[in-house]
């Protein structure tokens, strides 16, 4: 049988000791305040950084942790395990895994709609970032479809920038014979997207601009819509506008092309100027709407919300996170931001939105509002943009024909939201 | 009669290693492994988004499976894929075992350099060989200078070139491991039974059908097995060079798989694509053991 001992001084002064220890410990913890935990695609790092630098000297109490991936769906993965961040990469629209419908379906997004800057989210782009009527995401940056051109190429080829489809085939029958028309990355899916969504853009949605919402009342299809687009892109393929290694080329080969000066055109993202101008700093480039129709008039630019700022519902320090997207939202913070990731400010996008570089053919459809929300943004799952990407793929290979391309896009947007 | 004599019981049961020994690594497996595994196959059986809640679906995404051209398609680039490199590799691993079997200065320089590219990570050798197939690349500028322009083209751009220079790459990293198993295989034949052909009058061709190949049984089944077993589970090369590209030419099923666990959240449907997978490998394997085993004799 074991004895029962008193307690002597020593053990209760160690035992008053290691609570004292305990509680400064939680003292500590206490007085280095919360720490949020950022996740975001890496070409967002620059912006993001400098907006967490401001964030923390405002708010020497919270820090924010940020990590970035080249893999965006690894976010929806660390929903799955319960070990999202409290401020995850969110984007627009329904369809991407990492969607605000998607996850906000799930209950995995917390309701930002009580927030002040909730009120201000541009009423042409509100449903990009809610899910039954409640704001879940901040688009804190807007992107736009448009095409490069590089001067000294165009003046070399002794043409005028496009400003009709006719042009453009006209431009690639001349041009062809001593420079690569218009750079393409056609080895890779995401480059198909631009001058695909473009030429959409300025066909099926210049004739019917709520060909989105026609589209989801099975009043119209990617059958009944897209066939002009398809058939241009590859009226484009046989005028010879791309070179004949497209099909090998990285986008980044073709960034280099026409920052080079060994291609005239180039269709992308606004994203992708500081990477043309790094490549070719003395390089003059110009922006105008890729002329997707042979009617100047109904020439459209896609335009949308970029990946935005969401809070996981699953996240303890939801206030601090709050305030981090309020301080975001703040227009100078915004348009530093802009500025640092490339895009357009959410808070100009209504007014006037500084667009960078030479792009004053662009400026003008942004505020005469001759834009078209970004394709994928209504699509309803998010099957439909791979199926997209491959499809044009298999298109300029010969593997499959325009008719059984828009049947599986229709077939996959008939599968709805999932 | 046998020269070997058992020892005696007291030594034999001091040499058996307790059966517990065992269990800790066992559990291990089980635990980290086996439970797993089992765990996620059953997910297969319903509509799991990834997310959320879900419910049972039965067979569903199986039979989901079986009517999707584009797993059918992912599917054939896949046995298509490690059939040619489990063929390519072994050719091209033999001959080199043979060509550098005997121990010569000039030998113990070409072996490491040959199992060199195996040390490398797939996704680098797969970056690597993307410059090599680039328009500009190695490849077309070696063509050029050997006035061979007619054959340049996008390598990795076309869907009849894309998936054949994928499988030279994989063929390239891991060619050395296969030599490497059959220069074992040919240094456990003994000379003599070379010798002893010979003096018979036997040429080489004929030693090499009827000695060393026989006897290289035991490394053809390893070399069969695994560039067989690794084909079928290809994905970092294809996922860095192609990205199953051009439209799904050369999408692989472990491709398949991550695509849509990943990039459409549809985990149910991705783990039905896994089991089916699995099923295929274990299958394959069995097979192959069964057939090659047949073969092996004792050196």
């Amino acid at each position: 049988m074991r004895e029962r001992h008193n307690p002597s001084w020593r053990q209760v002064l160690g035992a008053t000791v290691f609570a004292m220890a305990a509680i400064g410990s939680a003292g500590a913890a206490r007085a280095q305040g919360t720490t949020l935990t950022l996740m975001f695609l890496g070409s967002y790092q620059a912006a993001n950084e400098q907006a967490i630098a401001g964030f923390q000297k405002e708010n020497p109490d919270i820090a924010v942790k940020a990590s970035y991936t080249a893999e965006p769906q690894s976010i929806r993965a660390l929903f799955t395990t319960g070990n999202a961040p409290d401020i995850p990469m969110v984007y627009p629209g329904d369809g991407s895994a990492i969607a605000v419908k998607q996850l906000a379906r799930a209950g995995l997004l917390e309701d930002l709609s009580g927030e002040a800057w909730a009120k201000s989210v541009s009423p042409s782009f509100i449903q990009s970032v809610t899910f039954q009527d409640k704001v879940y995401v901040l688009p804190t940056g807007y992107s736009y479809i448009t095409m490069y051109a590089n001067d000294e190429v165009m003046k070399s080829v002794g043409a005028a920038v496009p400003r009709n489809f006719a042009d453009l085939l006209a431009f690639c029958d001349k041009a062809k014979a001593t420079t690569i028309p218009m750079a393409f990355g056609l080895k890779e899916q995401l480059p198909v997207l631009f001058p695909g969504y473009a030429l959409a853009a300025s066909t099926a949605f210049a004739d019917n601009a709520r060909f989105a919402e026609d589209q989801a009342a099975g009043k119209a299809s990617f059958s009944t819509g897209y066939r002009a687009s398809m058939e241009m892109y590859l009226q484009m393929r046989d005028h010879g506008c791309f070179s004949k290694d497209a099909s090998g080329n990285s986008n980044d080969d073709a960034l280099r092309q026409v920052a080079g000066g060994k291609a005239a055109l180039y269709v992308g993202v606004i994203n992708y100027l500081p990477l043309i101008m790094k490549y070719n700093p003395d390089a003059r480039i110009i922006q105008v709407p890729f002329p997707g129709n042979a009617d100047v008039a109904k020439v459209r630019l896609p335009l949308g919300p970029t990946p935005g700022y969401g809070i996981s519902a699953q996240s303890k320090n939801k206030a601090a996170a709050k305030k981090f997207i309020a301080y975001l939202q703040r227009p100078e913070v915004n348009r530093a931001w802009a500025t640092a990731a490339a895009q357009l400010a959410g808070a100009d996008i209504d007014a006037a939105p500084q667009t960078p570089g030479n792009s004053e053919a662009i400026r003008e459809f942004l505020v005469a509002k001759r834009t078209v929300l970004y394709l994928d943004r209504a699509w309803p799952n998010a099957r439909i943009q791979p199926v997209y990407m491959a499809g044009v793929q298999q298109l300029f290979a010969g593997q499959t024909t325009i008719d059984a391309l828009l049947k599986r896009l229709d077939d996959t947007y008939a599968l709805g939201a999932q | 009669m046998s020269g070997l004599v058992p020892p005696p019981a007291g030594i034999r049961r001091a040499l058996q290693v307790p059966w517990w020994f065992v269990a800790v690594p066992l559990g291990l497996y089980v635990a980290v492994v086996i439970y797993p595994s089992l765990a996620g196959a059953l997910y297969a059986f319903t509509d799991w988004s990834g997310i959320g809640a879900f419910r049972w679906i039965g067979l569903a995404n199986f039979r989901a499976v079986m009517i999707d051209d584009e797993a059918t398609s992912s599917l054939g680039n896949t046995v298509v894929l490690a059939l040619s490199t489990t063929l390519i590799q072994n050719l091209v691993g033999l001959s080199l075992a043979l060509a550098l079997n005997r121990r010569t200065r000039l030998n113990s320089v070409l072996r490491p350099l040959f199992l060199a590219p195996a040390l490398l990570a797939p996704v680098v050798v797969g970056v690597i060989w993307q410059y090599v197939y680039a328009p500009e690349g190695a490849l077309n500028a070696i063509l050029s200078l050997l006035h061979l322009d007619g054959l340049r083209r996008p390598w990795l751009g076309l869907a009849d070139t894309a998936i054949w220079s994928v499988a030279i790459t994989v063929v390239w990293q891991f060619v050395g491991i296969t030599m490497v198993i059959y220069i074992a295989g040919l240094q456990a034949i003994a000379p003599e039974l070379h010798e002893a052909a010979a003096i018979d009058g036997s040429g080489a061709l004929r030693r090499f059908r009827d000695i060393t190949l026989p006897l290289l049984a035991p490394a053809i089944t390893v070399n069969v097995l695994l560039p067989f077993i690794g084909g079928l589970k290809l994905f970092d090369q294809i996922l860095v060079m192609t990205a199953g590209g051009p439209g799904y030419a050369t999408q692989t099923v472990a491709l398949m798989i991550y695509r849509q666990a990943f990039t459409f959240g549809a985990f149910a449907y991705s783990t039905a694509l896994a089991v089916v997978l699995t099923v295929l490998v274990a299958v394959a394997a069995m097979i192959q053991l069964a057939v090659l085993r047949r073969r092996e004799m004792p050196a």
